[in-house]
């Protein structure tokens, strides 16, 4: 369903990429609309958006994997790692890396 | 296996050119006896700088309280080096339109990427309280820079690179193989013809290791974690996404202690997300 983008809520899921009058890329298909990524659509004069139907799950295919908590982004990027993650500097890197991401997706999502 | 693409480097002539205001702003911010008004006066014979800059200095990323107006205001606000720091940004996205939609997914993935590493050099240069903050932003920003240009030349040989790297070897060393030189050469030959400070030079040839100095060079070290910590954030794709291994000696160099990496990691996730809005 297309919505202006008054219409839109944090938490709905693209249905269409979205992208400027001069073809760049704001945001793909697939991903959940934030307030922040609300803010850079009106920045950027953006005035319809495809989004999904209420319900419609996000296809696997085109959205990227959200893992729930800390310990799932932990696991995901020690595996993308190998060998690196035995480095003691790098399990530190990675830590701080799951916390932040975590908080990070947190505050987008209010 | 295949003849190496290229045989040597690509000639400069074939190599992208910056606006030529824009190169003679990096001229003249080299210079110390240019003032704020010099610069503005060569910013303002060219709208699509002038409309550029002044957009950024009013927008929620500087957040000052009152319209800024004039390019010589715009300037002093956020000083010589934030003013080559964005006109070089967002004239550098300019020089590589995508020519199919099939690249402009796998260039629009490393922009993201160099982005990230952008704001993961100043991140790290502010924890190490260093006051070149706008330099190291675009030591990250065109690291690399020969990637986007091998990406737009040599697209079926760049996704080569990256299957090679995918299943563990050196970059380096899969791409003197696949193509017959690096994207550090090419972007090294790049800086140069763009006249860009010589640290930021050295920083785009010698940013993965082994690098050409031992110890590393600070700006070089400053890249390699940058590029890391850009990866492991997700911001963007350099190709693959393998998070290499932190090189002992640029670690060392950097003189960084892990309770900084929280710090460091946030304003990244924050800054990405501000800067990229303006710049896509």
């Amino acid at each position: 369903m297309i919505l202006s983008v008054d219409e839109l809520e944090p938490g709905m899921i693209l249905k269409e990429a979205v992208r400027t009058h001069q073809d760049q890329l704001l945001l793909e298909a697939g991903r959940r609309i934030t307030a922040r990524s609300i803010r850079v659509f009106k920045t950027w004069g953006i005035r319809r958006v495809a989004v999904r139907p209420p319900g419609e799950k996000a296809g696997a295919a085109s959205s990227p994997p959200m893992p729930e908590d800390e310990d799932g982004i932990l696991r995901r990027l020690k595996a993308r790692s190998g060998q690196a993650a035995e480095d003691p500097v790098l399990k530190e890197i990675l830590r701080a890396a799951a916390r932040q991401i975590r908080a990070h997706r947190g505050e987008e999502g209010r | 296996m295949a003849r190496p693409a290229l045989r040597r480097l690509p000639p400069i002539e074939d190599l992208p050119t910056l606006p030529r205001t824009v190169l003679r702003i990096t001229e003249r911010i080299n210079d110390p006896a240019t003032s704020a008004r010099d610069l503005a006066r060569i910013i303002a014979e060219d709208q699509v700088l002038t409309a550029r800059l002044l957009k950024l200095v009013n927008s929620s990323f500087y957040g000052f309280r009152r319209r800024i107006g004039t390019v010589t205001e715009a300037v002093l606000m956020i000083g010589f080096e934030a003013v080559r720091s964005h006109l070089l940004t967002t004239s550098v996205f300019d020089l590589f339109p995508p020519r199919s939609p099939a690249l402009r997914r796998g260039q629009e993935l490393l922009w993201d990427h160099s982005l990230g590493c952008a704001v993961g050099a100043k991140a790290i240069g502010t924890a190490m309280r260093r006051d070149n903050l706008e330099e190291l932003f675009v030591a990250g920003l065109l690291h690399d820079i020969g990637k986007i240009v091998l990406l737009a030349k040599f697209p079926a040989e760049s996704e080569e690179v990256a299957a090679r790297v995918a299943a563990g070897a050196a970059i380096l060393e899969a791409e003197e193989a696949v193509l017959g030189c690096t994207h550090a050469e090419i972007g090294r030959r790049l800086a140069e013809h763009w006249n860009l400070p010589s640290p930021l030079v050295r920083a785009i040839e010698s940013h993965h290791p082994p690098f050409a100095a031992e110890p590393p060079e600070e700006f070089s070290a400053v890249v390699h974690l940058a590029d890391i910590l850009a990866r492991v954030l997700e911001l963007g794709s350099g190709g693959d996404d393998r998070i290499p291994p932190l090189d002992p000696a640029a670690w060392r160099a950097l003189r960084l202690l892990p309770a900084a990496f929280d710090g460091i990691l946030a304003s990244m996730l924050t800054d990405f997300d501000d800067i990229g809005s303006f710049l896509r």
